[in-house]
């Protein structure tokens, strides 16, 4: 994929100036700013949901078509809707040329298959809304991966989960990259989400998008650059972690 | 002694009407356009009174004033200054406003303003059982085919965009099949009866079951429970048919919601 000049906003407001980005397929992307950046913008576009205002945003597949398959915030479904964890993952099997279609015996195997990728395959015709946070996050990955994407676009899949949890979901989708060599464009406020898995890393800060190698950003005149704060990077057990220093 | 005889059209028609309208009702209450069905129920009634007042055709001045009313529904949903509740709040009370104004101004009787607004289910005939079963196999024959679409671009229109689903389309068509089934009900069962089956029964079904399908089902036997109940008190006690259905809508919620929440309370308790 590759976005050149890109400007995007809705209306007359402009939220992203002169985006520059390229994936490359097997790439691991956190796309990192705080809350109202733009991240959700910028993978919209990323998705052709939003047509940049200027600039262009091309994919390029190498067996002929991109499948994205994309997991939005969790927060955004509503749980009014009385659906089984199946009946979720089933959307992704919707035919867009043919939505009249009944789903075949491929299209359930497929649903389950992915509900089994993502380790809850016992809780397919368990309601969407009884689950936990985890699992619902679990549900709507398996969705995702049922598209059988190339692209794995997920907007911050582990908000408002508690640690072993995040930690879970984030083992789940580095194993998923790797396994079916799918690349992955992660959006999180939390920089330390991501750092440790993605090859490349993306700030989201002031309107600009600055991305590099995971190892060039995480620096601290890079970050100082981003948010303006002073930033000491610290490894323990071998993985990074960035903490703000007191002012 | 009931006269079965006497009160099958009307049990029939209000049948026809409640299965479609307690299917889509399911949506409406998903969707959370409550307001917007009630909106679009005045609106057809004003059109109608319009219609009676200039002496011109009631019925296209009623879908042209729904449709006119279709058209500001995605402006409301895109407003972020002020809730959607309030302009829809404002669209409903001006439109049963000009209902009543142009009914009353209108040369037709007394009794045909109140068959607009609150119906008239006992004295309906073989030709609104027809146009009902036409407007309401119609319905269910898009809704049952465009099922997962429909589902899917109200439940996350944003993923749906990602598969090539267009989900503006598949909105469109919703509310277009919501218009015409609201704009013939009106005419047949009048606004109250016509919005009390878009949100009752499917509020009741909702509330009891846990599975999608399940609750169009549930929602369509609880109109048709309300529709017997009611037309049969309506006719026993001499009491107007239509808002005696349309409060006989709660019934199953008031008999029904007490199980839901003990069934509730039980799984609760065994998942401890």
């Amino acid at each position: 994929m590759t976005a050149s000049g890109v400007w995007l906003g809705y209306g007359n407001n402009i939220v992203l100036r002169d985006v520059n980005l390229e994936v490359c397929s097997g790439d691991f992307i956190g796309l990192v700013g705080p809350n109202g950046s733009g991240k959700t913008t910028l993978l919209k576009a990323l998705l052709k949901m939003l047509k940049p205002i200027r600039g262009s945003i091309t994919w390029h597949a190498t067996d002929g078509k991109v499948r994205f398959g994309y997991v939005p915030q969790r927060e955004l479904l509503d749980e009014l809707y009385p659906l089984s964890a199946i009946d979720i993952v089933l959307m992704s099997r919707v035919s867009a040329e043919k939505p009249w279609r009944r789903f075949s015996s491929d299209d359930i195997d497929a649903a389950r298959w992915a509900l089994e990728q993502v380790g809850i395959a016992d809780m397919a015709t368990k309601p969407y809304r009884m689950l936990s946070g985890g699992q619902k996050q679990r549900v709507l990955i398996a969705r995702a991966l049922s598209v059988v994407p190339n692209v794995l676009v997920l907007d911050e899949p582990t908000n408002g989960l508690d640690l072993p949890t995040e930690h879970a979901i984030m083992e789940l989708i580095y194993r998923l990259h790797r396994e079916h060599s799918v690349t992955v464009i992660f959006a999180t406020h939390l920089l330390n989400v991501v750092i440790n898995y993605a090859n490349r890393i993306g700030i989201v800060h002031d309107g600009y998008v600055r991305i590099g190698t995971t190892s060039e950003m995480i620096s601290q005149e890079r970050l100082r650059e981003a948010y303006g704060i002073e930033t000491t990077i610290a490894t323990v057990d071998g993985k990074r972690l960035v903490l703000v220093k007191a002012s | 002694m009931i006269p079965w005889g006497l009160l099958a059209m009307p049990i029939l028609s209000a049948s026809i009407a409640s299965a479609a309208c307690c299917y889509v009702g399911v949506y409406v209450v998903l969707r959370r356009i409550v307001f917007v069905s009630a909106a679009l129920a005045q609106l057809g009634a004003a059109g109608v009174g319009l219609g009676l007042m200039l002496n011109i055709n009631p019925v296209a001045t009623c879908y042209a004033f729904i449709l006119l009313g279709m058209l500001f529904v995605p402006l409301i949903q895109r407003e972020r200054k002020v809730s959607r509740e309030s302009i829809l709040g404002a669209m409903y009370a001006v439109a049963a406003s000009l209902a009543m104004i142009f009914v009353a101004k209108s040369p037709a009787e007394q009794h045909l303003m109140e068959s607009i607004l609150f119906g008239e289910l006992l004295y309906a005939t073989k030709d609104v059982a027809l146009r009902l079963g036409a407007v309401t196999a119609f319905t269910l024959a898009i809704h049952l085919t465009l099922f997962k679409p429909l589902l899917l671009s109200s439940f996350d229109p944003e993923f749906a965009t990602t598969l090539g689903i267009r989900t503006r389309l598949f909105d469109g068509i919703f509310y277009i099949v919501l218009a015409v089934l609201i704009g013939e009900c009106i005419r047949a069962i009048g606004a109250l009866l016509t919005f009390a089956y878009l949100v009752l029964p499917p509020l009741t079904a909702l509330l009891l079951t846990d599975r999608f399908k399940s609750a169009f089902a549930i929602s369509i036997s609880c109109g048709l429970v309300a529709n017997i109940i009611g037309i049969v008190v309506s006719f026993h006690y001499d009491l107007p048919s239509s808002p005696t259905v349309a409060a006989c809508t709660l019934l199953p919620l008031i008999v029904l919601a007490p199980l839901a929440l003990h069934s509730r309370l039980l799984k609760c308790t065994s998942q401890r």
